[in-house]
């Protein structure tokens, strides 16, 4: 059954190549993407939730001449599985109707999705970076299918990066222990080791975007398709902190970091790395006026809250972590599906030039504010049960220096979702010759949503979903009814809280609803009467200088960001190119002269 | 050791070294390059050679005869650099059709 | 009955048929290459199942006779550069000089991987030098001409150092037959084996693209037609590498091979950083493969510590040669153009930086493994430098080819296409690496 699951994707993979229509590419995409939902579903079983058994074995060992592959599923891989491969039928509905014309995008999503499955089997190393290098390269021509100068180049550079301090990772603790199978490996907390974890650890971090490992993000982000990029930010950044996961708990990494430093220092640099990647990435997203970036960089912040709670590590912050890494893969899936929808239906990206969008999409803003609101973490909603708990861990651990930055990102989250709103979907209405997305592209927004929304009234299933994957990694799991969590300070009753808020707010929508209005012209309102002209087009767009002062305060100190210093190094790298380079005179007199000096040099090396 | 024919071959070989080294001229250069291949074809030679040894050829007398492994090497390499030389200058007379010079014109380099 | 002695004897004898059939010379010529790699198959599996053969030519035992000495390695080798050759040929338009010329590279390099004898070695080395530097200048612009002058220029100087390495060996143990030297290597004087083993590797080096002896490699991958830039990308230095390898394997000193990872890495550095900012395709093309080079150098001067270095090397060389070959046979024009062209381009990209299922991908695997084997981390950090390096300006060269240019000539980018898959099929089946396994025993 998993040999034909992988042979399923393989082949609609192949088959997809050479359909030139978007329409029946997309369909076979999303009959195939359904086949690792299969395993998932039934794996549950194994995980302590009922659901359907389909016969799909837990484990294969997949031989291909000399070399075996080990594959099998564990209680961690299965929850991210879950996360991963729930998002991908919504995604190819949407794709239904985004792709008239099959560019490449479902062939390679299906490599994708092929490797992304291969890579949460996985129970080798070897296994695990062949598929972990195929995910690197499918998604690579993804990227390359955007034609962007800088994603291509940003992409493949931090792909290899990433690909290479795994791989070193791999071969160090390979020397150590002389295996390569999971459950063989037996660590020691020696230097070897050590570093073989921090680079394994970085290379993961690549993929999930953590600062200063994200200078690619902006630019994929921001220029890819939206499908690619919804799976890109929703479901492969995960796989990045799989990766993580499997290091640090699993392995487990973390122990042998606190054995060998003789504190919990590296784990603690984790977090603080987190926290500024919150805080940083939510400060660069509500500075940003392409819609796009501004999700980028949102994805980021919101990523380096799981790492946060990678970093804290106690039951606490890792069922946080975990339950962010959940609903950051739907809300900001939502987000980007919902900046494709609108970008198709008006072709533009700027927040300055759209504006007034949900009146005339109406669905598809109804989608997008659910996933602000759990982006926002407004409380009503799951997104707030998740930092919630993270918030609670960092307290209740005394980490004076993350809390507060987190507490800070969080504001700063509310911030950008507020431009997105107000910038994208409402104020001035300019688009009166636009209709509502199409209806696969509302269908799949709307299924994203859901699991938002269940998991919002029942927070409690989600923990039941990872209450194995963190027994299994020796971390503990919290109590908890469907409805309350407990920790040790406090409970949270998410019924309690979704009733008290519709106490509040039903009255308030009907009284918002029933009051009499009397309509104010938008210019009217905005300007206080000036004249339209005066301000020109974008000036008097909501979201122009929406955040002038802060800007203004903190735009000086994050020019010397990340990405400046990546152009710096590639500049420099430049200059010693050019400089090498001119050793190649052209002329063979010199090249005779290198000859020599070469012969000398390694006779007098060999000879004295 | 035969002091003179190593002394004659490390100067042919470094005057042919040099002259690749320091002329400009390619026609130079090349001359240079036959001058150094024929150092090297008299050290191989030398090798082989044996003070007063004779030819070595089956006619009884084969106390005392040349190693002619070397020699059958050198005339390897004298056809060799025979073709070597031959292509050069064909290559040559190319290069100054379209040039009208016989030095780099250092349109190729870094 | 296949024997080694064919796969060097019936292209040696097609090319000098040559001018007799001047008419059909294209057909003739790729059926000879195609009877070739067929043989060279046949000849793989023979010593896959038999074990090494060893074969003397002329009724002359050795180590007094000329020999032919095939392992696995060799075998491979000699299948993958008359394999390419074949594909490559399908490409060429020129006449019958052309064809001739190409099977005397091909018969050339074919020698170097098969003979067991170290003068018959220089004089494969020759024949397959000859007929590059007339293939370079077969293209007659002022560039081909310049670069097929540098390259002999160089590679004349390059095999004088080796003919004196040669006899150098030679006085001292009265013998030229690979597996007898490696026996007595140690009854050499210390300071005439270095001395040897310097002129040798300088001699080899040339042709091998090593640094700094590579400085023909830019210009004439640059002057020379597509076709021919790919066929020096896996025929002579291929072979070559291999040879040093050999050399390697014989003196078999600590020393040398230390010698030969500083050398390998500062070839891999050069080329790299040299390819960083390069413009011009074909020259960054080169440089790349002079990095590319340095890397299989790095994988052979394993051998002696880890069996993890064969099989590197081994996928590296295979990567490469198929990559690097359609790489240059699609390059020379504007912009992929088309679909072949964009896959040729993408597929030998994503192999050259080590990515499934590529071959590309075992040779990374397998070189760093080898490099944790023997907890050189210097070593390590290289290759992380260098690979990143490598996608920079690989992404780049993707990305400035993807504008509307040319159409492409499908007459090249198919032949591109077949030999880049073939570096797919090496990368699916990994099984090549069993059967490379615990060869090269000198």
């Amino acid at each position: 059954m998993l040999e034909l699951i992988f042979a399923v994707l393989l082949i609609a993979a192949f088959a997809t190549l050479f359909i030139k229509s978007g329409r029946i590419a997309a369909i076979i995409s999303l009959i195939a993407s359904a086949m690792p939902l299969i395993a998932v579903m039934d794996w549950a079983n194994d995980f302590g939730i009922k659901a359907f058994s389909f016969g799909v074995e837990n484990s294969m060992d997949f031989s291909i001449a000399g070399i075996t592959m080990h594959l099998s599923i564990t209680s961690f891989a299965w929850f991210f599985a879950v996360m991963v491969f729930s998002l991908l039928p919504p995604i190819f509905l949407f794709s239904y109707s985004f792709f008239e014309k099959n560019n490449g995008f479902f062939p390679f999503m299906l490599f994708l999705i092929t490797a992304v499955f291969g890579i949460l089997l996985a129970s080798d190393f070897l296994t695990l970076f062949f598929f972990w290098e195929l995910m690197a390269a499918s998604s690579f021509i993804l990227v390359y299918i955007s034609r962007d100068k800088k994603a291509i180049m940003s992409y493949l550079a931090f792909s290899v990066l990433s690909a290479v301090l795994i791989l070193v990772g791999i071969a160090l603790l390979y020397s150590q222990s002389g295996t390569l199978i999971f459950s063989d490996i037996v660590l020691n907390a020696d230097k070897v080791t050590v570093s073989a974890i921090i680079l394994m650890v970085a290379g993961f971090a690549v993929k999930s975007a953590l600062m200063p490992l994200h200078a690619w993000a902006p630019f994929v982000y921001s220029k890819a398709d939206e499908p690619f990029v919804a799976f890109l930010s929703g479901g492969l950044s995960k796989v990045g902190y799989y990766g993580m996961f499997f290091m640090l708990f699993a392995l487990p990494g973390a122990k042998i970091l606190h054995q060998y430093f003789n504190s919990g220092v590296a784990t603690y640099l984790l977090a603080v790395i987190g926290a500024i990647s919150a805080f940083i990435g939510t400060l660069l997203a509500f500075m940003e006026d392409d819609l796009r970036k501004l999700l980028a960089y949102s994805s980021i912040a919101q990523l380096g809250y799981i790492a946060v709670g990678f970093g804290i590590g106690s039951s606490l912050a890792m069922a946080g972590a975990l339950f962010q890494a959940f609903n950051h893969a739907f809300f900001k899936s939502v987000l980007f599906l919902a900046a494709g929808a609108v970008a198709y239906r008006t072709g533009k990206w700027k927040i300055s030039e759209l504006g007034g969008v949900g009146y005339k999409m109406p669905f598809t803003f109804m989608a997008a504010l659910f996933a602000i609101f759990a982006l926002a973490a407004i409380p009503i909603t799951s997104g707030f049960a998740a930092k919630w708990l993270l918030y609670e861990a960092a307290v209740s651990n005394k980490y004076i220096f993350i809390t507060p930055i987190m507490l800070i990102a969080g504001v700063g989250a509310f911030l950008y979702s507020f431009r997105i709103l107000y910038g994208v979907f409402l104020g001035e209405n300019r688009h009166d010759d636009i209709k509502e997305a199409p209806l696969p592209m509302i269908a799949g927004m709307f299924l994203l949503v859901l699991p938002l929304i269940i998991f919002l009234i029942f927070p409690g299933y989600m923990l039941d979903m990872m209450h194995s994957a963190l027994v299994d990694a020796g971390i503990g799991t919290i109590s908890h009814t469907n409805y309350v969590i407990r920790t040790g300070t406090a409970s949270y009753n998410t019924l309690a809280v979704v009733i008290g808020m519709m106490v509040v707010m039903i009255p308030a929508f009907l009284i918002y609803v029933l009051r009499k209005q009397k309509k104010v012209d938008f210019k009217d309102n905005f300007l206080a009467g000036e004249p339209y002209e005066f301000y020109g087009y974008i000036s008097m767009h909501a979201a122009n200088n929406f955040y002038k002062p802060i800007e203004d305060v903190i735009m000086p100190y994050l020019r010397k960001g990340a990405i400046s210093f990546y152009t710096a190094l590639y500049n420099a790298m430049g200059r010693v190119s050019d400089a090498s380079r001119k050793i190649y005179t052209g002329l063979s007199q010199d090249y005779t002269i290198y000859i020599i000096i070469f012969f000398f040099i390694i006779v007098g090396w060999l000879i004295w | 050791m035969m002091w003179p024919e190593y002394i004659t071959v490390a100067a042919l070989i470094s005057i042919g070294l040099y002259g690749v080294m320091a002329k400009k001229n390619l026609m130079k250069i090349f001359i240079a390059l036959s001058l150094m291949e024929t150092g090297v074809n008299l050290l191989l030679i030398t090798i082989g050679y044996i003070p007063g040894g004779t030819a070595p050829i089956e006619n009884g007398n084969f106390a005392k005869y040349v190693d002619p492994l070397p020699q059958a090497l050198v005339l390897t390499a004298i056809v060799i650099g025979l073709s070597v030389t031959a292509l050069a200058l064909t290559l040559l007379i190319w290069y100054h059709s379209k040039t009208g010079t016989l030095e780099y014109r250092r349109g190729m380099r870094w | 009955m296949v024997t080694p002695v064919l796969m060097i004897a019936i292209p040696l004898l097609a090319a000098f048929l040559m001018p007799l059939i001047k008419k059909a010379h294209r057909y003739f010529t790729f059926s000879i290459l195609l009877l070739n790699a067929i043989l060279s198959v046949l000849l793989f599996a023979k010593v896959y199942n038999d074990g090494a053969i060893y074969e003397t030519i002329a009724g002359f035992s050795p180590p007094v006779g000329i020999y032919l000495a095939v392992d696995n390695l060799s075998a491979l080798l000699a299948l993958i550069i008359n394999l390419f050759a074949t594909i490559n040929f399908v490409t060429s338009k020129k006449d019958f000089k052309f064809s001739m010329l190409y099977l005397l590279g091909v018969t050339g390099a074919t020698g170097i991987v098969l003979t067991g004898d170290i003068f018959n070695m220089f004089v494969f080395f020759e024949i397959t030098a000859v007929a590059s530097y007339a293939l370079v200048a077969s293209k007659k612009d002022e560039k081909a001409v310049e670069g097929s002058i540098k390259y002999m220029i160089l590679g004349s100087v390059g095999s004088s150092f080796m003919l004196i390495g040669i006899a150098i060996i030679y006085s001292q143990l009265k013998s030229l037959n690979l597996y007898d030297i490696a026996a007595r290597i140690s009854s050499m004087d210390p300071k005439m084996m270095w001395l040897s083993f310097s002129f040798l590797l300088t001699g080899i080096g040339v042709e091998a693209e090593l640094f700094p002896l590579n400085g023909w490699v830019p210009d004439a991958y640059e002057g020379a037609s597509s076709n021919i830039a790919s066929f020096l990308s896996f025929g002579p230095s291929k072979a070559s590498i291999y040879a040093i390898a050999r050399l390697l394997i014989i003196f078999s000193m600590s020393r040398t091979y230390e010698l030969a990872l500083y050398v390998g890495i500062a070839t891999l550095l050069i080329g790299e950083v040299a390819a960083f900012m390069q413009k011009n395709e074909k020259r960054m093309l080169a440089y790349s493969s002079i990095g590319q080079m340095g890397l299989i150098l790095i994988a052979f001067s394993l051998i002696k510590d880890t069996s993890y270095a064969i099989p590197a090397a081994f996928f590296i060389i295979v990567s490469h040669a198929s990559a690097k070959s359609s790489l240059f046979l699609i390059s020379g024009k504007k912009g992929f153009g088309g679909i072949t062209s964009k896959y040729v381009g993408l597929a030998g990209v994503l192999s050259l930086i080590g990515m499934p299922p590529m071959a590309g991908f075992w040779g990374k695997w397998y070189l760093l493994m080898g490099i944790a084997d023997e907890k050189m981390w210097a070593v390590a950090a290289v290759i992380i430098f260098s690979a990143v390096i490598e996608a920079i300006y690989f992404a780049r060269y993707l990305h400035k080819n993807l504008g509307e240019g040319e159409s492409e000539d499908l007459g090249y980018s198919i032949p591109a296409a077949v030999m880049v898959s073939v570096s797919i099929v090496m990368g699916i089946l990994p099984l090549i690496y069993n059967m490379a396994g615990g060869v090269l025993n000198a």
